[in-house]
């Protein structure tokens, strides 16, 4: 195999080439910065679907209290269920995911995996809500369904100025009852639930466990994160210096000299250290 | 979590604040007097239970329980405009899948038996069950309210 490696621009007009141990570090690097990048993403992703559930919840706590829509009303719990399913959903996709991307960063070092290990069971053991929102996943995943009971409630109360005005409230609840039993939900945590649990408390404890487990996630490979994005700001300051700044959305390349169109591997390298999504502790 | 800003057409009288539970197989939606008001009224209360009749529950179910708010407030000026003559005060008006309720606190409990056997049924129902409970407005309350936890609806 006449292989050839290079860095090549967005439009391939200009390459720069490599060697084969240069691609390899890229290479490495790119995986390192694509897993640390994932973690906050999943990270994000699992907010996103919290603001998402608490937006439903508005939204159809103002239909209850307009009660002129009845469609809109049905149509406002189903989303509301769906933007929960969704949490759950990138919930475990970010805890069952996380050890991995740290692996990736730091595969030398078990050590620092295992820190993170630690760390997840003492989450788990810590907090019900972890536990609790961990199973809920199981359930959902079997049933679609997330949440039991909504209510609303009206109370007049006096403002400052002493008029009496109507204020408004919503609350989501998971019920035990309608949860089934142990066959239906994780059997040790299923025990632990007691009556009804009200879901925005559940969420918000749960997404304080999930922001440690971010955290500690991320400090663990910083030390390997910074280094790759040097590395990789290096050859981007090469090409650039070369090629001119027109040229800094680049891409390498493993392909052959015998044909153009043959290309063994290919990754993008300026997506990660030119990231604008992240804020600078990332970067 | 409490909404702001909400803007509606639907206006409950000011006198009342509201419960409304919708779970997967009941709903209920409850007006209760405010305690401020409860608190300094006096007498025993007298309950009116008016059964939804097959029709009506058949109706309600096809839209999916969500009139109750709407019946509950139509119940309320049923009663209020039937009772404005006498010494009584609507406590809690509620609907529930099985009945629209209204408790009216009274020094004088007979003259709500007489009232409600003068009147006709209301469509939608069959014939009201009164209740005879010997309890505060304030004590009253506290009990529905109790029960939204407890009840199987």
């Amino acid at each position: 195999m006449d292989s050839e490696f290079y860095i090549v621009s967005r439009k391939q007009d200009v390459r720069l080439a490599l060697t084969q141990e240069q691609f390899k570090e890229l290479k490495r690097a790119r995986k390192r910065l694509s897993s640390a990048y994932a973690i906050s993403h999943k990270h994000r992703l699992v907010l996103s679907n919290y603001k998402l559930i608490l937006e439903a919840m508005r939204s159809l706590g103002e239909q209850y209290a307009r009660q002129d829509d009845i469609k809109a009303i049905e149509d406002g719990k189903a989303r509301l269920n769906a933007n929960i399913n969704n949490y759950v959903l990138s919930a475990r996709i970010f805890t069952s995911q996380l050890k991995r991307h740290v692996q990736t960063c730091v595969p030398q070092d078990r050590e620092l995996v295992n820190v993170l290990s630690r760390k997840m069971e003492s989450e788990y053991k810590r907090s019900f809500a972890f536990r609790f929102i961990d199973s809920l996943y199981d359930y959902v995943a079997h049933y679609g369904l997330s949440i039991h009971t909504i209510k609303m409630k009206t109370e007049m109360k006096q403002n400052d100025a002493g008029l009496f005005e109507r204020l408004y409230y919503i609350n989501a609840f998971i019920e035990k009852d309608y949860i089934g039993g142990p066959a239906e939900f994780r059997a040790s945590v299923f025990d632990e639930v007691s009556g009804t649990l009200d879901l925005i408390k559940m969420l918000t404890t749960f997404n304080q466990s999930l922001k440690r487990l971010h955290d500690q996630a991320m400090e663990l490979i910083q030390d390997v994160f910074v280094k790759a994005n040097e590395l990789v700001n290096e050859f981007i300051g090469v090409f650039v210096s070369e090629y001119g700044n027109e040229h800094a959305n680049l891409f390498v390349v493993h392909g052959t000299r015998m044909s153009s169109d043959k290309v063994y591997d290919t990754f993008p390298i300026s997506m990660y250290v030119n990231n604008h999504n992240f804020g600078r502790e990332y970067v | 979590m409490q909404l702001h800003n909400v803007k509606t057409q639907f206006l409950l009288p000011a006198r009342f604040n509201s419960r409304d539970t919708v779970s997967i197989n009941y709903r209920r939606f409850m007006l209760y007097l405010r305690d401020d008001i409860a608190a300094a009224i006096e007498g025993d209360i007298v309950e009116v239970r008016f059964l939804w009749n097959d029709e009506a529950i058949a109706q309600n179910h096809s839209v999916r329980l969500n009139s109750f708010p709407g019946q509950t407030l139509s119940m309320l000026e049923l009663i209020e405009d039937r009772i404005e003559q006498l010494p009584c005060t609507v406590v809690v008006c509620e609907t529930s899948k099985s009945a629209c309720s209204v408790a009216i606190v009274t020094p004088t409990p007979q003259l709500i038996h007489k009232m409600i056997n003068e009147m006709i049924c209301p469509n939608k129902f069959t014939l009201p069950v009164i209740y005879d409970h010997n309890c505060s407005a304030q004590t009253f309350i506290t009990q529905r309210l109790s029960s939204i936890e407890t009840e199987d609806i």
